[in-house]
């Protein structure tokens, strides 16, 4: 919110915040109406002036007809791509370079409509909500559209969890770190059961289009609790969507996790008015002087004047519940809720200062009950982990940049772009501060996650969540560069900007958003060759696949010992192929149970596009099991092999 | 919208989700009226009374509150050993049912 300096008050504001007076002869502006508190000058309810051609009615149709127009030819040109172009194959850079043009043109149509529907004239808010929500089918809606299969790996372990749920029906946590968090894992067994998903295919191939679209409404109640011109609110959501390339969008419980974690705080700013600048502070000026910097400026209107007492009470309470779900849900966005009520409350932008606590007593009690069983067996590692920045680094930046040239591109683009993100935002709060606006809240929400870097480098992701939490800030605060749109001047130049900006991110999006396709990407022969893995494998068998680019764990979660070469002969640490032959028969010929070996192209293409991180080559490794004699191919198709040791127990 | 027609709408929701569920009319019916039921009933339930004018904070609300108390609800089953598809949509039933009942009730006596 804008603090309105003095010596300006009643004088309209030109583009960079400064006063702008009447030119001589004329009669001066009247003040404009101002929003109670809130630091801005209003004249409609979008904060724009009213121009004198949009009242004749041939000015308030044409660009809402234009905007609808763009709208219906974008997703024609989309559903014209999606149902007549052969799906691409994707390259090293993944689908940037070989998306049909078709595709392009819905992206740049769509892109135009929303910024008419946004900065034009008057912002036309069923367009930008039906514009926002064509974007998000068409830029998330890719994978959908090019593989009957779903994307990744992960999302398969996800169904298989939830399966192992549903057939067992107790938790036991002793199985993995799922089990520890099964949360989101009850409810997806449950919509399963009571829903008659037996495919949980559906499911897994929709799931980033739905996640992505369910943030729409949590993003606009944080960010209309945060500024109150709503062209920068819709601005920031378009950015928002257009930034988010991280992937965490898929079945998982850290996507539900997020959309609650954004709802919780979006509620927390809207329904609960912060105290005055300084209360509570008043015999102590010092103090008080101190509480207001670091306070700043908040909205001093309620945004919620028509909610009772006992209203308040109630949604307090759902946000208890929000954080409880969150706390059996996922390991870390907890963390990430009580950063941010931490910082809320210290910052005294909120009044309710039990709710850290609440939060926090919520986190260690499920520490120490649900998760007793995955803290015992990995409390050394996790403590071990523990302000390791320099690790959590290594994890999450260095590993990652290796790989083949194209790959190398993408690591590289993400980089950028995660910085050019929030160098914009840096930028904005610098600018912020020189012209005296202080509103701390999207500042303090965009850094309390960066707190979680260094607690630990959670699988090399650390750095990814903390980009995901902090995005809606980010791009909150970077959409606060363009110029206010006070007079047409501004706002078309504002618009100009907005539209040049979200073209130039567009391809930059499904450059780093799609960079991995070529892995990603779920292939007929590959999925064949696992389901006959199922079918053979009877109950205890040790299931060997190459690398973790396999789609399995979806079936019999329990009933396996599932584990790739790599943690198989770890202890062995073979250098080349010979080792591993060696060490694998070996291996296999102690166990108990009989055991199968599951080698994919798709493992190969994972270890030549993202690097090698073992000391052996995967193809060579099939070369030597297949001409030892010491095992049966019990499957091979265009895909994968199977095989199993002749002399098996 | 009125405590009255919300209430009433949630108890419409939660029978015809009960309905397929029961019947198990397979989908695409079956998955979208329960997915419809998971998402919306409980958190609106709740929420009967609770005076947010703004749709995208209704919304965000209820679909929270739904998705909060189906997680705590469907966890607490399977912790309690008693976890079956039925019974959570049994109890998920019963809330809502229970909730929207009370509010209409409340409504009833404020306005007779």
């Amino acid at each position: 919110m804008t603090v309105w300096p003095l010596r300006q008050r009643g004088l309209p504001l030109g583009p960079w915040g400064r006063a702008q007076r009447a030119p001589v002869g004329l009669p001066a502006p009247a003040p404009p109406a101002r929003l109670p508190g809130s630091g801005v000058h209003a004249r409609g309810r979008d904060g724009v002036h009213a121009e004198k051609w949009q009242r004749q009615g041939l000015g308030r149709l044409l660009f809402p007809a234009l905007s609808a127009l763009l709208l219906v030819a974008g997703s024609g040109c989309a559903w014209w791509t999606w149902t007549r172009t052969p799906a691409p194959v994707p390259t090293d850079t993944g689908l940037v370079a070989v998306l049909p043009a078709s595709y392009w043109a819905a992206v740049v149509l769509l892109l135009l409509g929303t910024t008419i529907a946004v900065w034009g004239p008057r912002l036309i808010l069923p367009l930008a909500v039906a514009h926002t929500s064509a974007l998000v089918c068409v830029l998330y809606g890719v994978g959908v559209a090019w593989s009957r299969y779903p994307r990744g790996t992960v999302p398969w372990r996800h169904v298989g969890v939830a399966a192992e749920l549903a057939t067992a029906r107790v938790v036991d946590g002793s199985i993995d770190a799922y089990f520890s968090w099964p949360g989101y894992f009850a409810l997806l067994a449950s919509y399963t059961g009571l829903g008659g998903v037996e495919d949980g295919q559906f499911l897994m191939r929709w799931a980033p289009v739905a996640n992505e679209l369910l943030l729409l409404a949590p993003l606009l109640v944080v960010l209309r609790a945060l500024t109150a011109d709503q062209r920068l609110v819709w601005s920031a959501v378009i950015l928002f969507y257009l930034a988010n390339w991280v992937d965490q969008d898929y079945l998982a419980p850290q996507a539900t996790g997020y959309f609650l974690y954004l709802s919780a705080l979006g509620l927390l700013l809207t329904v609960f008015r912060p105290p005055a600048p300084g209360h509570g502070f008043q015999r102590f000026r010092a103090l008080g002087r101190i509480a207001r910097l670091v306070q700043g400026s908040g909205p001093e209107h309620d945004a919620t004047p028509e909610l009772r007492d006992m209203d308040r009470a109630r949604v307090l309470v759902l946000i208890t519940l929000v954080v409880a779900a969150v706390v059996v849900a996922h390991q870390l966005t907890p963390f990430a809720f009580l950063l941010a009520f931490l910082v809320l409350v210290t910052a005294r932008r909120v009044p309710v200062r039990g709710l850290p606590l609440v939060a926090g007593v919520l986190t260690v009690g499920w520490l120490t009950y649900g998760a007793a069983p995955y803290l015992q067996g990995n409390l050394g590692g996790l403590l071990e982990g523990l302000g390791d920045v320099a690790g959590a680094a290594q994890g999450g930046l260095v590993d990652r940049i290796q790989g083949s040239e194209g790959h190398l591109l993408v690591v590289r683009a993400r980089l950028l772009f995660s910085l050019a993100i929030w160098g914009l935002a840096g930028l904005a709060v610098l600018v912020h501060y020189m012209r005296g606006r202080r509103d701390t809240a999207p500042v303090l929400l965009l850094a309390s996650p960066g707190l979680l870097f260094g607690m630990q480098s959670y699988g090399g992701e650390m750095l990814l969540r903390i980009f995901m939490f902090s995005l809606p800030f980010s791009c909150l605060l970077a959409v606060q560069l363009l110029p206010r749109a006070l007079a047409p001047l501004h706002r078309r130049v504002a618009g100009g900007l907005f539209l040049a900006v979200t073209l130039l991110l567009a391809p930059s999006f499904v450059l780093v958003h799609y960079g991995n396709q070529l892995t990603d990407q779920r292939a007929e022969a590959e999925v064949a060759a696992v389901r006959e893995l199922y079918r053979l494998a009877p109950p205890e068998a040790l299931l060997v696949a190459g690398n973790d680019n396999t789609p399995w764990r979806y079936s019999e979660y329990g009933q396996h010992r599932h584990v790739t070469l790599e943690r198989l002969l770890r202890a062995r640490d073979p250098q080349d192929a010979a080792a591993v032959e060696e060490a694998l028969i070996d291996e296999l010929t102690r166990q108990e149970h009989v055991a199968y070996v599951l080698l994919t192209r798709q493992q190969k293409e994972y270890e030549r596009l993202l690097g090698r991180r073992a000391p052996y080559e995967l193809a060579a490794v099939e070369q030597r099991l297949l001409s030892s004699g010491m095992f049966t191919v019990l499957m091979r198709n265009s895909d994968a092999v199977i095989l199993a040791l002749q002399e098996q127990p | 919208m009125s405590v009255r027609r919300t209430a009433g709408g949630v108890l419409v929701l939660t029978a015809l989700a009960g309905l397929v569920a029961v019947l198990r009319v397979g989908p695409p019916l079956q998955p979208l009226v329960v997915g419809a039921f998971l998402l919306v009933a409980p958190g609106a339930a709740l929420l009967l009374g609770v005076r947010l004018e703004s749709v995208a904070l209704r919304t965000t609300a209820v679909v929270s509150a739904s998705l909060a108390v189906d997680v705590l609800l469907a966890t607490a089953l399977f912790y309690a050993g008693v976890w079956t598809p039925l019974v959570v949509g049994l109890a998920l039933g019963a809330l809502t049912t229970t909730l929207s009942l009370a509010a209409l009730v409340r409504a009833r006596r404020v306005t007779p």
